[in-house]
């Protein structure tokens, strides 16, 4: 008997625990790897989308008139102290963005396409682009302003919702770990009753008979969450390579790096913390009442 | 212990004003008939209950003012062997003995050379892997007895320690409980088998009703067998 955690034989509530927990590891595990995803895509949004703002130049009859405006507009923007960057795009460019939508009528040249400028600015705000937004329709009327701010708005509201929902699924499966750990500690108390007034008279403290409910429980959840980890890690790397390829600008993907796993092996690792911890907490207290 | 009640609530109550004191290092017998109050003085002298009313002092200890865990480390002093036996039924022969050392943590290899030398004194030296089902009620016994002294306690409690054995094997068991005595440790042993009492004229607590009714010698003087 090498401690305490064998003197409580196996029992049908210690055999129901691993597949709880191998449950909640597994689902544990996709809800974070879904917010993490979530969470690299909002920034990627906001790292491309924030302090920037698009200028279109509508297509007229002549590319040759066209080009000079935009070039124009252009000038003007650079001279502008709130722009940090004014590029204009080529038609090559411009096509390869429409393609997605147009295919190969962009790329024949059979539709008119408008001139694109890419502008940074120091402060991408109402004022700002407001200001922006007279200037080039003052050089080029019928040009539109886009600064992006309606559309990353949308998104980032419905990912806070989609965030919050995951982050909601992650604290609910913590909580049912940690009441069945509650529930099955009590159980557990119930059926080894014997033993436990066995050790009490042997001399044995709360925290001895404590710490042998926190060992078993911990050593069933830890192979517990270990299958279920595993599992939960076999379907994400499936899904990652099911995401080879596919752009992830608009859509989030389950593409983790390496850090993103170490996060996720912080789920079984923690479910097993707390279901010891929570174990031993409820040992503890029950005892306590005990006269 | 002065003035000791035990009330488990319903019914009668267990124990009523019971005043005794065990001197360090003697033998004492407690008798009485089935419900006469034996295994609640002997749960209420193991600390395993506490009184509902009375004192009770214990190694120059008022229990009332001990908390758990003091309460616990008196208890590891205390050898009790039970009327049916309270082996861990998945934990082995060895395993079993071992445990009061487990709780007091002592080494591994300490605790297991100790059950394995403690066990070959009580004749199971080679039931070592054996799990207590397997065992008979004698052996069971024997096991228990191992485990109530291995950790070498001050206060030996026996409760109906030959009540399911055969005459042969109770007489054993009493001898084992006997050695532990001749090494200093004071012991309370529990029966109704009258002969046993008028053979060994140890003194004698006579319980009936949970009332005591014959007040123990002043010289513990047991004739060993």
């Amino acid at each position: 008997m090498k401690g305490q955690g064998r003197i409580f034989r196996a029992d049908a509530s210690s055999r129901y625990l691993p597949w709880v927990l191998g449950l909640a590891t597994f689902l544990a595990t996709l809800s974070l790897a879904a917010l993490l995803a979530v969470d690299r895509t909002l920034d990627r949004w906001d790292n491309t989308a924030a302090g920037t703002i698009t200028v279109q130049i509508a297509p007229s009859d002549d590319p040759g008139t066209d080009a000079i405006r935009a070039r124009s507009i252009q000038m003007k923007l650079r001279a502008d102290p709130d722009v940090l960057e004014a590029e204009l795009l080529s038609v090559d460019q411009v096509t390869d963005l429409l393609a997605p939508w147009l295919g190969g009528a962009a790329r024949a040249g059979e539709l008119p396409l408008p001139r694109v400028l890419h502008v940074r600015v120091r402060d991408a705000g109402s004022d700002t682009s407001e200001r922006l937004a007279a200037l080039v329709e003052s050089a080029a009327p019928g040009t539109v302003v886009d600064d992006h701010r309606i559309w990353r708005s949308r998104l980032v509201n419905y990912t806070a919702w989609l965030r919050g929902g995951l982050a909601l699924q992650l604290v609910l499966v913590l909580t049912v770990s940690g009441l069945t750990a509650v529930f099955i500690t009590l159980s557990r108390m119930t059926i080894h009753r014997e033993a436990v007034r066995l050790l009490h008279q042997l001399g044995a403290d709360d925290s001895f008979i404590a710490a042998g409910l926190m060992r078993q429980s911990a050593l069933s959840a830890a192979a517990a969450a270990a299958v279920g980890f595993a599992l939960a890690a076999s379907f994400l790397f499936i899904l990652g390579q099911a995401a080879a390829g596919m752009d992830d600008a608009f859509m989030p993907l389950l593409r983790l790096q390496h850090l993103d796993w170490i996060w996720l092996a912080a789920v079984p690792l923690g479910l097993v913390v707390l279901t010891a911890v929570v174990a031993g907490f409820t040992a503890r207290r029950r005892l306590n009442r005990l006269a | 212990m002065d003035g000791v009640a035990l009330d488990y609530g319903a019914g009668a109550p267990a124990l009523r004003e019971v005043t005794l004191a065990l001197p360090p290092g003697s033998f004492t017998f407690i008798t009485g008939e089935s419900g006469a109050g034996k295994t609640s003085l002997l749960n209420i002298i193991g600390l395993a209950l506490r009184p509902t009313a009375g004192t009770l002092r214990f190694l120059e200890h008022d229990v009332a003012d001990l908390d758990r865990s003091e309460l616990a480390s008196l208890r590891r002093q205390i050898g009790m062997v039970f009327q049916n036996f309270r082996l861990l039924d998945h934990l082995t022969v060895l395993e079993n003995v071992m445990l009061p050392l487990l709780v007091a943590g002592v080494p591994s290899a300490e605790r297991k050379a100790y059950a394995r030398e403690l066990l070959a004194w009580v004749n199971l030296g080679d039931r070592l892997d054996w799990f207590p089902p397997a065992l008979s009620g004698g052996q069971q016994q024997r096991v228990a007895i191992a485990r109530a002294v291995i950790s070498r306690p001050k206060l030996l409690l026996a409760d109906e320690p030959t009540g399911s054995v055969d005459d042969e094997i109770g007489m054993r068991l009493i001898g084992l409980i006997q050695a532990l005595h001749r090494e200093g440790a004071t012991v309370v042993f529990a029966t109704h088998d009258r002969n046993l009492v008028d053979q060994l004229r140890y003194p004698e607590i006579r319980l009936s009703g949970g009332k005591m009714l014959r007040v123990p010698a002043a010289a513990p003087a047991g004739l060993e067998r």
